[in-house]
């Protein structure tokens, strides 16, 4: 996929670059691309792009085949598992959920009873965590001085990562399971299926 | 530590977190400083021990640290730059 042909329907169409983009979108695009679709279903996708000083450039993009709209959903939780914050930001999308001041405000106020935080990848199927995740994992365990729980939702699996060290992204799937309370798990899940709730 | 009553209208407090410890550099600094320079400035400061309320280490490491900047207003009458954690998630 031409990284560039993103970009110019981006500015054709006055969407942002790391917008989420409809089914019907995406099989435009992919025609115009000289693809062909990549399934019949209902597809969604998004690109990320970062401006360096080389220009634009649109690093990754990933589709998902998806019946609804979606968007990522997080929550804090504390040592013993309890929800102490639903985060669900008015500008998030299917791709990614902001930066947020307010988001690291209250993980500093919290700190002292902080188990970690759990976001979602709004899709069917296993994951891992990104580098985004990874980066920002980092920074905010460096940042409090204390190392967290950090979960990733899907619509059907649930995975755990902890630091192993000893560089700053070691972080590695853990083995364990960190129990958080019920219904959170299926609760934002149905979150990300239905942007803007809260 | 600085004096907000002596700072001009386009400087600010510097607040800064690291390791479980917050701090605000004893100089102010210009509002519109850029972030790179922000960092680096605040890594010299706590690699000498040179911000109150956070320990001197030599390990610091702002890679992953973001700027957001605050205006003066009627609660707090000095403009605040505060270098923290990011806090983005997604799957790319």
């Amino acid at each position: 996929m031409d990284d560039r042909l993103f970009i110019d329907y981006c500015e054709e169409n006055s969407r942002t670059e790391s917008a989420l983009f409809s089914g019907e979108e995406m099989a435009r695009i992919l025609v115009l691309a000289g693809e062909r679709k990549i399934s019949e279903g209902p597809m969604q996708g998004w690109v990320e792009c970062h401006e360096d000083r080389m220009g634009v450039l649109c690093q990754k993009a990933r589709f998902y085949q998806s019946e609804n709209m979606v968007a990522e959903a997080a929550f804090v939780f504390n040592e013993r598992g309890e929800v102490t914050l639903w985060h669900t930001p008015n500008d998030r999308a299917g791709g990614a959920i902001p930066d947020s001041y307010d988001l690291w405000q209250f993980l500093w106020d919290t700190r002292h009873d902080l188990g970690g935080v759990a976001h979602t990848h709004p899709w069917k199927g296993t994951t891992g965590a990104s580098g985004t995740d990874i980066t920002t994992f980092s920074g905010i365990e460096l940042g409090l001085g204390k190392k967290l729980n950090w979960l990733i939702v899907t619509f059907t699996h649930v995975v755990m990562y902890h630091w192993a060290g000893p560089g700053k992204y070691d972080y590695v799937l853990s083995p364990r399971r960190f129990r958080v309370e019920e219904g959170a798990i299926e609760k934002i899940r149905d979150l990300s299926r239905i942007p803007g709730s809260v | 530590m600085v004096d907000p009553n002596a700072m001009a209208a386009d400087e600010a407090v510097l607040n800064i977190t690291w390791s479980g410890e917050n701090g605000d550099l004893p100089d102010a600094i210009l509002y519109d400083t850029s972030e790179a320079e922000i960092k680096r400035n605040a890594t010299e400061a706590v690699r000498t021990g040179g911000v109150p309320g956070i320990d001197l280490d030599e390990t610091v490491d702002f890679a992953d640290f973001v700027v957001t900047r605050f205006r003066a207003k009627d609660d707090v009458p000095f403009n605040r730059v505060v270098l923290r954690p990011k806090t983005p998630f997604g799957p790319l």
